[in-house]
């Protein structure tokens, strides 16, 4: 005998009321009213009668009551075993996503998820298809629906929990979008693939597909491309989130001057922001220098940092050992987050192969405008190389500037220097020059005359939208009719077919002409920039304008300084015959395969030097600053995002198992319905206490 | 001082279960009048007489009617005759209408009985010519009207006895404290009450009625159940003035209230004889007429010097 609600049972106890009650009758409630108690005293009642029961017949009826009611409240039913079920619930689709972003290096958060995930793998049935992937930037298969297919069924969740055994946290950021979209391709990808017990069993209940997130959910990941992503029909998303033993985190970022204006300069130092969790603990950390080996150089310097703010601060540049330092934070509970690399910029030389008059001090000559345009700045050095014809170019100048009569040689080269991908700036200051321009454009006869100019010219039709002008595309600096021109020649473009005119005189004659030849461009200007052509080397468009040709080559932070953990670096191309190679912080060299001009090993933060290049060129890689936001993330921000949350799994199994007990026993408890004799029992026994009760105040009130 | 004991003769007389039947008191009343009033021989007290006082001599402006003209004759000098008034008998009826007088055990209370009482006493002096009033109190008074002989007075009177009980307790000193200042001629006091209260204060204030001058005479209601205390089971007895329960077992209460409830009555009695009033114990079960025996006989023992005269000198 079971009971579908055992709780009224209890009311079983009430059979103490009739008991009570009928104790209690000892003592008479009668009242006589009288006129006057002045001669009456109270009488003691008689105690010797009041421990003994009268009318025990009545008084079983009245229990038996009370036992029957509440029996039949509590539902009872014959338990029998349960039918054996012809249908089996269909097999999951289980994609469980292990998060190994930095922010799991927490302390005990590894061994949570690990945990975690051998629960989620032992629930799993003989039914379920489970793939494990690991994610930080990117999602990883550790083990996919085939190999578990493959694996003996009943070895299926020990061999998983073995393979995950193996895993271990990285030092990536939490890019929870990626990984969430592409399991979700997994699960689409794999949905065609059935089970053969699924075929034979002949079910069509529809196969749930779920993925499972074991995470610290950290409020630094990144969620931006769920924001858009349509969410497919059927796939779930189950949380498991683990929680670390402190909250306390604070983290450091190096802000290099590809993120601002920040620089290391001898005097001002290099900036750092210092980040502390909502929910820390901490306030006061301490920061300071220290050697790529770990050593401290310095005692540091004292932060105060409010839970939930950041704060920006410089620290003195210390005279380390060249180009190589870290900064180092502490007092935090999470020390993975505390490290910044950082690397000195190198001081770039940038050469300038310049043909043409040399003269340093003569300002009829183009040469003397261009040297005195390009200063040192703090991250270039640019030379103006060449030597009177026929000297050979520098290979690694990255633009050529042509002026004069160039002769067949410097031609030639410039040419070669086109086909490896720079550009050449060349000006047809005298008519004579249009021989070099046929060399270079491999073209012969075309011609240049001088035009007749009455006066001078302006400039007419402007193509601001071309790379070269883009810079003077503002109105402020659109204005380019305060350079007059004197003298131009008049290039016949029909000998030219790719040329492109992008800037034009008033009088509709090209007036420069952007012409691709090989990888390279080649910038054609139909008049002399000297004083004695124009105004351009006088006119406040000079500087930018060759700013401009130097940037088509040789962009401004080409060669960032800082990286993330897993971006891809974009490398200098080797010089020829040398091989590409990089040193890890680890110490290890990697061979990079001849022609790759991108490295995307950067699996660890540290000081990565490419070797190949000349000089070594370093870069430092530092975790993702969001990795150190390790505020828990709300869950309603998932929902927000259209991502279908579930409970648990592990719960949900526990809750349908017993639900499906509970069914059954109500199914019995509706078959059987014990209830309704118990309820019949309670009436016929109620009528007996009615006629017993009946007569025995009719036998009272004969004896009275 | 006579005792209508719960035993008394009831012989042909009027069961007061049965005359308790009649709604109408002033019924009730006439029934017990009109039965004892046949069973009398005519009254010598009834009627009214003068009586010669002295002799004035004549001045003008006398009303030349009381002129003695015998003695004019004897003595030819003129002399008035003057008579003195034999006063009627004026008589008050102190009913006690406490919570406790409307206790009662045989389908009537005690308040009942003692209404009926009252009214029959009244209907019995109005018939004979006398003055009657009437004095209902609790533990204040509560109706007061005084002694008349007027057509309309004894409707009145039934009306007041008629009404219902509104006070709670039995305080006796109080309302014999405001009849001694009410009413200040001497008369007859019929004192109709349960006695339910301390006897000593009572004593006090009848004495004083007494040094009045009053004539008295006590009725002591009392229902059988009161006397007897004759209930079968044990039960919480509630006091109808108070609302005090006490849990009794009759069985076994019933001897010591039995005994203070006679050294209750001694005491009473013993008052009453000190002060030289009419006691009459009477059991709500006796007939009224045996009350209005006790009244006659009281007022024969008072009244033994009375002498009929006649209204005009001889």
């Amino acid at each position: 005998m079971s009971f579908l609600a055992p709780l009224f049972i209890f009311g079983a106890l009430a059979v103490a009321l009739p008991i009570l009650f009928h104790l209690v009758r000892q003592t008479s409630r009668e009242k006589q009213t009288f006129s006057s108690l002045m001669f009456l005293l109270p009488t003691p009642p008689r105690v010797t009668r009041r421990s003994r029961l009268e009318h025990w017949l009545l008084l079983a009826v009245r229990c038996l009551v009370l036992v029957a009611l509440s029996a039949g409240f509590a539902r009872p039913f014959l338990r029998r075993p349960p039918p054996s079920l012809a249908f089996k619930p269909p097999g999951r689709q289980l994609a469980i996503l292990i998060d190994a972003s930095a922010s799991m290096r927490r302390e005990g958060l590894w061994k949570s998820a690990q945990d975690r995930l051998q629960t989620v793998l032992r629930n799993t049935t003989s039914e379920d298809q489970v793939a494990l992937f690991a994610f930080e930037r990117v999602l990883r298969p550790v083990m996919t629906f085939e190999q578990w297919q493959k694996f003996p069924v009943d070895e299926r969740a020990s061999l998983a929990i073995k393979t995950a055994a193996d895993l271990t946290p990285g030092w990536g950021s939490t890019a929870l979008d990626e990984a969430l979209i592409s399991a979700v391709e997994w699960l689409e990808n794999s949905t065609g693939s059935t089970q053969p017990g699924d075929a034979a069993s002949g079910t069509t209940a529809k196969t749930v597909r779920r993925i499972v997130l074991i995470s610290d959910l950290q409020e630094g990941c990144h969620l931006e491309r769920l924001q858009g992503y349509a969410w497919p029909q059927g796939i779930e998303v189950a949380i498991e989130t683990v929680n670390p033993k402190t909250t306390s985190n604070a983290g450091v970022q190096w802000l290099s001057e590809t993120d601002g204006t920040y620089a290391i300069t001898e005097s001002a130092g290099a900036k750092f922001r210092i980040f502390n969790a909502a929910d820390s603990t901490r306030e006061q950390f301490r920061i300071g220098w220290k050697t790529a080996a770990g050593v401290p150089i310095t005692n540091g310097v004292d932060v105060y940092v409010p839970p939930g703010q950041n704060r920006v601060i410089r620290m003195p540049d210390e005279k380390l050992e060249p180009n190589v330092e870290a900064i180092q934070l502490a007092g935090d509970d999470c020390d993975f987050d505390n490290t910044a690399w950082v690397v000195r910029p190198p001081v770039e030389a940038v050469p300038i192969w310049f043909v043409g008059g040399r003269e340093t001090n003569d300002s009829s000559q183009l040469f003397y405008y261009v040297n005195r345009a390009f200063q040192d700045s703090r991250n270039q050095q640019v030379r103006l190389i060449g030597s009177a014809s026929p000297a050979p170019a520098p290979t690694n100048a990255v633009l050529a500037f042509l002026t004069g009569s160039p002769g067949a040689a410097e031609a030639a080269t410039a040419r070669q220097f086109l086909a490896t991908g720079k550009n050449v700036v060349c000006l047809l200051d005298s008519p004579a020059a249009v021989e070099g321009l046929s060399i270079l454009l491999d073209k012969p006869g075309i011609t240049a005359p001088e035009a007749a100019v009455s006066g001078y010219v302006l400039f007419g039709q402007i193509d601001f939208s071309h790379p070269l002008l883009a810079p003077f595309a503002d109105p402020r600096f659109s204005d380019f009719t305060k350079i007059h021109i004197w003298k131009y020649r008049r290039l016949a473009l029909a000998a030219i077919p790719q040329a492109l005119v992008i800037c034009r005189f008033d009088n509709g004659d090209p007036a420069l002409i952007d012409c691709p030849v090989g990888n390279g461009h080649l910038f054609l200007s139909t008049f002399g920039w000297h004083p004695t052509d124009s105004q351009l080397a006088l006119s406040s468009k000079f500087v930018p304008l060759l700013y401009s040709l130097l940037e088509r080559t040789c962009p401004p932070g080409r060669n960032r300084l800082q990286y993330w953990v897993g971006d891809p670096v974009d490398l200098p191309a080797p010089e020829s015959g040398s091989k590409m190679e990089v040193k890890t912080p680890g110490g290890s060299v990697v061979a990079l395969a001849a022609g790759t001009r991108s490295f995307s090993q950067t699996s660890q933060p540290g000081i990565y030097t490419v070797l190949s290049a000349n000089p070594p060129r370093q870069f430092a890689v530092n975790l993702d600053p969001a990795e150190s936001r390790t505020t828990p993330l709300p869950l309603v921000e998932l929902e927000r995002r259209g991502v279908p949350l579930k409970i648990p799994p592990v719960i949900q199994a526990r809750q349908a198992a017993a639900q499906q007990a509970r069914l059954h026993a109500e199914e019995l408890e509706g078959q059987q319905k014990l209830w309704r004799w118990l309820i019949v029992t309670v009436l016929i026994l109620l009528l007996i206490e009615t006629g017993i009760a009946g007569w025995l105040t009719r036998q009272r009130a004969k004896s009275a | 001082m006579k005792e209508a004991g719960i035993n008394g003769q009831t012989g042909s007389l009027i069961d007061p279960r049965i005359l308790m039947t009649i709604k109408n008191l002033e019924l009730r009343a006439r029934v017990v009048v009109e039965g004892f009033w046949n069973g009398l021989h005519r009254s010598p007290y009834h009627g009214f007489s003068v009586e010669f006082s002295e002799y004035r001599p004549y001045s003008p402006g006398d009303d030349p009617r009381y002129l003695d003209w015998r003695l004019y004759a004897r003595s030819d000098r003129y002399y008035l005759k003057k008579f003195e008034d034999e006063t009627n008998l004026r008589c008050h009826l102190l009913v006690d209408n406490s919570r406790s007088m409307h206790f009662g055990s045989l389908g009537f209370s005690k308040a009942d009985y003692a209404g009926t009482l009252a009214a029959s006493l009244a209907w019995f002096l109005h018939r004979q010519g006398d003055a009657v009033g009437l004095l209902v109190f609790d533990e204040q008074v509560r109706d007061y009207l005084p002694a008349r002989h007027r057509p309309g007075h004894l409707r009145h009177l039934m009306l007041a006895l008629e009404k219902p009980a509104s006070g709670s307790s039995t305080d006796l000193a109080v309302p014999l404290q405001r009849i001694a200042e009410m009413v200040k001629k001497r008369g007859f006091l019929v004192f109709i009450s349960d006695l339910l209260a301390p006897i000593e204060s009572l004593k006090k204030h009848l004495a004083g009625l007494r040094a009045f001058g009053h004539e008295m005479l006590l009725f002591h209601l009392l229902d059988p159940a009161e006397i007897n205390l004759d209930f079968e089971s044990a039960a919480f007895y509630r006091d109808i003035e108070t609302g005090r329960e006490v849990y009794v077992d009759p069985t076994l209460a019933r001897k010591g209230y039995q005994r203070r409830l006679e050294a209750h009555l001694t005491a009473a009695r013993a008052a009453c004889q000190d002060l030289g009033i009419d006691y009459v114990h009477l059991a709500t079960h006796n007939p009224l007429e045996l009350a209005l025996f006790e009244y006659l006989s009281a007022r024969m023992r008072r009244k033994p010097q009375l002498k009929r005269r006649g209204r005009w000198a001889s």
